[in-house]
């Protein structure tokens, strides 16, 4: 019998999450938390964010008082953001309604554990699609061929640019949710990649016409965009009380996402893979070990 | 009889100290005078020397002159991560170049004419170059890194040096420190931004007069030797010394002098060199009928006025019409705009609704 409560919130990569519930719902499995999955890109919770002045953003609190909001946002500048990509002074920032809805909800369904599976395709935008002028760059410590022939980034630079890119995105999720709940938070990354550059030229889904235009990067750039942005995330969120989720074994081939849980779209896992990454997440938060929702 | 009865008399208004200020906002006060050539919008204009250079250079980039930029991050990195590394500040990524000496040891360490002893600095979590240790938030993380970065680096030294066709460069600073090795110049201090200080290697150095002059001059002549036509216009920094390494010297004082030397530095490569030209930024900055208005409540930095004073000065005597430049036609890379839409739409709830069913 479920005793915890485990509430999940993200965008496109949680629908495998979704079709998982209603798969376990429909054959009668139980898992060992009861889920409320909360899709951050439906309509009702739009927008997510807005783009705020910042200058009238800390003037308009003369008393020098610091909201919550403005705290994080100080947090993130400070924190090698690089001031996000919008124009200078006008960072991205979540959306008071956005912030207020998803407060109703972790207090409405008091979740013993939440986890995150929000954006996630920032290392898509950086390596999905050939690049005009390609490029690669060395990961330390994972000994994948850097390509030849082709532009070099520093490692270094290319860090910074995807952590500005997680910043705008992801982390400015994360970084509300850790704040908003003293529960255990789970930090979901996306699927790896999926090697097969014919699965993505035949499953374009939304890339359908630019696959063609630009084609698909080689798999070993976007394995190494893969694995940098999960070591941003795991990096940022140590020491505090939410936990990388590390994928299970059998996500992975070769360091890719294995055949059977292609979705048929270029980016997303399937059904099984959302039963797998279910499961795996309800486990670490209420398995044997776990903290099964003891405070922060 | 001539009509004039001394020599001051029937000079313009601009040479009476009086007729230049008197009933006139700051802001419509000009000492320039007159420019010495004209920008066209073709011309490569390069900039180099200390923080107050990239006034300029962020400028003409933003009235659509052709900003010389020979050290480009790669498209794919996002235009703030790419300023927080450095690119596009200057023309290449050199950092701040305070001393004539150290502009003149770069173009040298570009051609292999120089080669300091004291050539990387490691730190914790990789490599600092100290020629130019605040290029990046973070070290370089390997020293293959650093080395590709250094011959990249060079290659971009090199090509705006034989390319530009305008340099302009504005003097920062006389002091320095400097290796007792080999007179390499460092930017900054040994142990301020990576590095040991130790005074067995390391010494002060305050330049003067002739020192700026001869080492401004043997790096034109470097520069002409391979491109004879380049045209160089100085300008002095207006922005006060943050601290200076002389016990027993106010920084006012130290300021003083240090400007002092830049600007006469500046008269006489003016007169000396052929197509080398003084633009008084400093002038329009730090002149008394400003009143201090130019400055930030630190009494440091420059307001945005003062800079918009000086950029307003610059394009009505150095372009055409005193404005931007035509519209250029060249395309602009839309393949980051295109990922990013299809990536948009990939999170469109329509799409997700879909897959769930």
């Amino acid at each position: 019998m479920t005793t915890y409560k485990l509430a999940g919130f993200g965008h496109s990569h949680l629908s495998a999450y979704l079709r998982a519930k209603r798969f376990f719902e429909r054959t009668g499995k139980e898992l060992l938390a009861e889920t409320s999955l909360t899709q951050l890109n439906f309509k009702v919770y739009q927008p997510n964010y807005e783009n705020v002045d910042l200058t009238a953003a800390y003037s308009s609190n003369p008393s020098g008082e610091k909201t919550n909001r403005l705290k994080r946002l100080a947090a993130r500048l400070s924190g090698g953001g690089y001031h996000s990509f919008d124009a200078l002074n006008r960072p991205r920032v979540l959306t008071e309604n956005f912030e207020n809805r998803m407060r109703h909800i972790i207090k409405r369904d008091d979740p013993n554990a939440i986890f995150l599976a929000c954006m996630g395709n920032e290392y898509n935008t950086m390596g999905m699609l050939q690049h005009p002028e390609p490029f690669d760059f060395d990961l330390p410590g994972f000994g994948i061929e850097v390509e030849e022939g082709v532009a070099v980034i520093p490692y270094t630079l290319m860090r910074a640019q995807m952590t500005a890119l997680c910043e705008q995105n992801v982390l400015l999720f994360w970084r509300f949710f850790n704040e908003a709940t003293d529960k255990p938070i789970y930090l979901v990354p996306p699927p790896p990649p999926i090697a097969d550059k014919m699965h993505i030229m035949s499953y374009p889904g939304a890339f359908s016409g630019k696959a063609k235009q630009y084609g698909v990067s080689p798999v070993g750039l976007r394995r190494k965009m893969w694995l940098l942005y999960c070591d941003i995330l795991r990096d940022v969120v140590k020491g505090t009380g939410t936990t990388f989720v590390e994928l299970p074994d059998p996500v992975f081939v070769d360091g890719c996402l294995a055949k059977q849980f292609w979705q048929e779209d270029p980016t997303h896992g399937n059904v099984d893979y959302g039963k797998l990454m279910l499961e795996h997440v309800t486990d670490l938060a209420f398995g044997p070990g776990a903290a099964k929702g003891d405070a922060k | 009889m001539s009509k004039r009865t001394n020599p001051y008399s029937g000079l313009p208004a601009h040479c009476f100290w009086s007729r230049t200020h008197r009933g006139k906002d700051i802001a419509e006060i000009d000492p320039v005078v007159k420019g010495q050539f004209t920008l066209k919008p073709k011309m490569k204009i390069a900039t180099a020397g200390s923080c107050f250079a990239q006034h300029i250079a962020k400028h003409l980039q933003g009235q659509g002159y052709n900003y010389f930029v020979t050290e480009k991050a790669h498209p794919i990195i996002a235009d703030q991560v790419a300023r927080a590394f450095g690119y596009g500040v200057f023309s290449a990524r050199y950092g701040n170049l305070y001393t004539t000496r150290q502009l003149l040891q770069l173009a040298r360490r570009a051609y292999g004419e120089f080669q300091p002893k004291e050539d990387i600095w490691e730190v914790e979590g990789g490599f600092i170059d100290p020629f130019r240790p605040n290029i990046q938030p973070a070290p370089f993380a390997s020293r293959e890194e650093f080395d590709a970065a250094r011959e990249v680096h060079f290659a971009a030294v090199r090509k705006m040096i034989e390319e530009a066709d305008v340099f302009v460069f504005t003097f920062g600073l006389t002091e320095s420190w400097v290796s007792k090795e080999d007179d390499a110049v460092f930017p900054l201090a040994p142990g301020v931004a990576g590095g040991e200080f130790d005074e067995k290697r390391h010494g002060f150095k305050n330049f003067t007069v002739s020192e700026v002059v001869a080492d401004f001059r043997d790096f034109i002549a470097l520069m002409r030797a391979k491109n004879p036509k380049v045209k160089v216009l100085m300008t002095v920094s207006p922005v006060p010394l943050i601290a200076t390494a002389r016990e027993d010297t106010s920084v006012i004082t130290a300021t003083a002098y240090s400007k002092s030397v830049l600007r006469v530095a500046c008269e006489e490569l003016q007169m000396m060199e052929k197509d080398v030209f003084y633009f008084p930024s400093y002038e329009v900055i730090t002149g008394n009928y400003t009143r201090g208005a130019y400055y930030g409540a630190d009494l440091r930095e420059v307001e945005a006025e003062g800079v918009a004073h000086v950029m307003s000065l610059f394009m009505r005597h150095y372009t055409k019409d005193g404005g931007s430049a035509p519209a250029s036609d060249k395309p602009v890379d839309s393949f980051q705009e295109d990922v990013q839409k299809a990536l948009d739409i990939i999170c469109d709830e329509e799409m997700i609704e879909r897959a769930v069913k």
